[in-house]
């Protein structure tokens, strides 16, 4: 259905989750090293205290504060690690098109912050129901990105517009080109548009060096189901 | 004798003030920046003992920047800092030169030592 067998399928989408959960264990594992050196900085502060000049009030609150806002981070990596793995949950469920977008934008913002991108995204007032697998859902939107990102110029914006269509949702991906190489971008949007044509969308795309690079993806409000180890649990 | 000049180099801008403040505390003369671009206009116009330096950096990679200071400056040692167990980085920072691989979380006074010792060499390798 898509132009990938099965079996192909199945081991995107393994990539796809071993993508997300190495970069989201990845950040958290940071946030890790930072309490580590914060919390450490607090017993600094309190022997050499000890040892001579009293201890400053407003630079304990200052280590404080930075703790609070790295606990802050990590718990909303914990959250999106936590959402992610449920995602696998149910092959067919209630979605909303807004949400999903949050959620990939979120998964996407290091890969962005690593070709030195900024990703804006926007999204309607109201919600745009769906019908289908999350964890697809997720899968599809993440290959939209990864073409977009690596059409896109690094240092420069990528914007992503989620808008309700009839019979479903179009997302709108704009940025400037060029970015990765010719063969490479090229690859990875073949990628997106098998899947997306797997869920029952269709892919429209510009890319071309030297204009501004367009990706529209439409999407059914009833998703085919894409996997094929939710296929068998369904 | 002279303090020890650090510079501390990771993406995470947090990380490299908590460290340079402890480092700073230990009676180094510890500064940091966020991008191996950054690091090695740094190292043009100041002079540095050792350099701990993160691998997975957005833009220029560890590697590179490795790769680059030590061409630029033979002698000033370089500590590969990573939150990954990546046996072939560490094999190729060392290649390149690098003094020791280390994975975060540190502990400091582990750091330290190291960090002296690799001042050490640095010393030795200048004169």
């Amino acid at each position: 259905m898509s132009g990938l067998t099965q079996q192909e399928r199945y081991e995107k989408g393994l990539n796809f989750f071993g993508a997300i959960a190495r970069s989201l264990s990845h950040q958290l594992a940071n946030v890790m090293a930072i309490l580590t050196e914060l919390t450490g900085l607090l017993e600094d502060l309190l022997y050499a205290a000890g040892q001579g000049p009293p201890l400053d009030p407003a630079r304990v609150e200052n280590v404080v504060g930075r703790i609070g806002k790295q606990l802050e981070r990590g718990t909303s990596f914990i959250k999106q690690l936590n959402r992610f793995g449920h995602s696998v949950d149910h092959p067919k469920t209630s979605l909303e098109a807004g949400e999903i977008l949050e959620r990939v934008v979120g998964y996407s913002r290091r890969f962005a912050t690593l070709k030195k991108m900024t990703l804006n995204h926007s999204r309607p007032g109201t919600d745009i129901p769906m019908e289908g697998s999350p964890f697809d859902l997720q899968h599809v939107l993440y290959r939209c990105f990864d073409a977009a990102l690596s059409a896109s110029r690094q240092g420069s914006e990528l914007a992503v517009v989620l808008e309700a269509a009839e019979g479903g949702a179009r997302f709108s991906f704009s940025g400037q080109a060029a970015g990765d190489s010719k063969e490479e971008v090229s690859a990875r949007l073949a990628l997106a548009r098998q899947l997306v044509e797997g869920v029952g969308g269709t892919l429209d795309s510009a890319t071309d060096t030297g204009k501004p690079i367009r990706l529209v993806a439409f999407l059914p409000a009833s998703l085919r189901l894409l996997s094929a180890d939710a296929r068998e649990r369904d | 004798m002279p303090k020890l000049r650090i510079l501390v180099v990771d993406d995470e801008e947090e990380l490299v003030h908590a460290l340079v403040e402890r480092l700073q505390i230990r009676g180094m003369d510890a500064d940091g920046v966020v991008t191996g671009k950054e690091a090695l206009e740094r190292i043009r116009s100041e002079k540095y003992n050792v350099v701990l330096l993160d691998v997975k950096m957005p833009g220029l990679g560890g590697l590179k920047v490795i790769q680059e200071m030590k061409n630029q400056h033979p002698c000033m040692q370089v500590i590969m800092l990573t939150g990954h167990s990546s046996a072939q980085d560490a094999q190729r920072g060392k290649n390149l030169g690098a003094f020791e691989y280390l994975q975060k979380p540190v502990n400091i006074e582990d750091l330290c030592r190291i960090l002296r010792a690799a001042a050490s060499r640095e010393e030795d390798c200048q004169e």
